[in-house]
């Protein structure tokens, strides 16, 4: 019994790790330009489709994740400048706006890439004990790289000047302007960043799951649970969130129902809205 | 020597300074005073470029007028704005640390040093979160922060906003060291009498405009001040 527990709890870490990853795109975004983004499902479908056509054209999953990770920073730098920029004065534009990307993106890739399911190799198979314990290879390496980018993110923030001025911006924009920070092109580069990081949770997906046009929504519906829960704009609360909706899907899966798998992180959201209205670590304010 | 010309700030259709023209000679403060609304604090933005405006603002020399509030820090200009704006959730160490984004880390941890041994509670209060900090230390962090990109010209808006009496008394005892220091001052303050009380020169805005300017005596004297304040 002990032992299915742990392995219970494993599996459910290692997507908590891929559900933080999105997360904390979604939340970054929020905390420092005050949008939320809901086009950020669509950047990980299309990372997810980037990395998939990279794979298939012979290329290892490791240039096909960097690939991704990188077009969807720049995707993210496109959609900032040609929509985004344009809303920030008004959050609810934004919100119409990326509600309206989201048909958009996901139709286009429907009609040109057909909606049929593609599956990509991993780049590693089967599964290794560790003691008495069975893991996945592919799910042990998503663990892995997913939780070398949270950390070496939060890293960033914490000790690079940029990061501090990441933070001190999502904490008072004027201070940050005032101090010398360009707070227009960091509030860009965020657009970016947050879209970058979907699309090495897209690649990561692409290794686990089917890639198909409409593969953005559990991410995104997911994501945002996971910022509300964590808090709006706190990125230690959507990392501690990613992971407590993959411990609660994975314990739900295995003890209470399977089939309910996606409803888990709404009950989870719905008792944190009573309980916890500012989110996990207390705080109402951006905590970047 | 910071010179004001012709400067202009508008919201939309409503003008928040309309046409002011003044000058802060080096090593000097002086202090903007007016009631609520008379254009003190959108003058202290308009020169550290924070809002739009017409006009020109001239700091020691070089034009800022169309410059981004970067690169009007990068020239020597700093501002402790209103309500603070410090980073809450962030150390005294970090605030005063990013007091100096724009400097070398060598030069900023030099300053830092200096400033933390001139004011002792800072260190005291180094890793404690700016936001749990009192009114007056807070005050303190932010002109200390401002001081950190090494300004020629300080701007401070409302430096005694929400302060009891005793911290006040503090607040001018720095902004008299820094007047000592040869530091150039621009004050936005409601509070006429504490103004009175550190500034060379006053200048009474009102309604966006210069109704009076000079030493403190002679602006308190006059009829406009008792008109601006309290409207008789």
């Amino acid at each position: 019994m002990l032992l299915d527990i742990i392995q219970t709890g494993l599996d459910g870490v290692m997507v908590g790790s891929l559900y933080a990853m999105v997360a904390l795109g979604i939340t970054l975004v929020f905390g420092l330009v005050g949008i939320l983004n809901f086009a950020h499902g669509q950047s990980v479908m299309l990372g997810a489709y980037v990395c998939f056509f990279l794979v298939s054209a012979g290329h290892s999953f490791w240039v096909g994740a960097i690939v991704a990770t990188l077009a969807m920073g720049v995707f993210g730098a496109l959609l900032e400048r040609a929509v985004f920029r344009r809303t920030l004065g008004d959050p609810f534009a934004g919100l119409a706006v990326s509600l309206g990307l989201i048909m958009i993106i996901e139709n286009v890739a429907a009609a040109a890439l057909t909606p049929d399911p593609r599956f990509m190799d991993a780049p590693v198979s089967g599964n290794f004990a560790v003691g008495p314990l069975l893991l996945s290879s592919q799910r042990s390496l998503v663990f892995v790289i997913s939780s070398a980018l949270i950390l070496g993110f939060w890293l960033f923030l914490q000790y690079s000047t940029l990061g501090k001025a990441i933070r001190a911006m999502s904490q008072s924009r004027q201070g940050a302007a005032l101090v010398g920070v360009r707070v227009d092109t960091v509030s860009r580069s965020i657009f970016a960043v947050g879209s970058a990081l979907a699309g090495a949770a897209g690649a990561l997906y692409a290794s686990l799951f089917a890639v198909t046009p409409f593969m953005g929504a559990a991410p995104l519906t997911k994501g945002f649970i996971l910022a509300a829960l964590g808090g709006l704009g706190s990125v230690p609360g959507a990392i501690a969130a990613g992971f407590l909706l993959g411990l609660a899907e994975s314990f739900g899966s295995r003890y209470l129902s399977a089939s309910f798998r996606d409803g888990y992180g709404f009950i989870i959201l719905i008792f944190a809205l009573l309980f916890l209205p500012t989110g996990l670590f207390g705080a109402g304010k951006a905590r970047v | 020597m910071l010179e004001i010309e012709n400067l202009s700030v508008s919201y939309g259709r409503n003008e928040a300074v309309r046409g002011i023209s003044f000058a802060v000679p080096d090593a000097s403060i002086v202090a903007l005073v007016g009631a609520n609304g008379a254009g003190k604090t959108s003058t202290l933005n308009a020169i550290t470029g924070l809002v739009s405006s017409s006009g020109r603002i001239v700091s020691n020399g070089r034009v800022l007028t169309g410059l981004t509030t970067d690169n009007r820090v990068r020239l020597g200009v700093a501002q402790v704005a209103e309500g603070r704006q410090l980073f809450p959730l962030m150390s005294v160490r970090e605030n005063l640390e990013l007091g100096g984004y724009l400097c070398r880390a060598a030069e900023s941890r030099q300053r830092l040093t200096v400033l933390m041994e001139r004011f002792p509670v800072l260190a005291e209060r180094a890793d404690q979160f700016a936001g749990t900090l009192s009114g007056g230390e807070q005050q303190m962090v932010a002109i200390c922060r401002a001081l950190m990109s090494a300004p020629q010209v300080l701007l401070i808006d409302e430096p005694c906003l929400g302060l009891a009496p005793i911290i006040i008394r503090k607040v001018t005892a720095i902004l008299r060291e820094l007047h000592g220091t040869g530091l150039t001052i621009l004050i936005a303050e409601q509070n006429a009498s504490f103004a009175a009380a550190v500034a060379d020169r006053l200048i009474l805005l009102e309604n966006g405009r210069i109704r009076a300017e000079g030493s403190p005596n002679e602006v308190l004297g006059q009829p406009q001040f008792r008109q601006a304040y309290l409207g008789v």
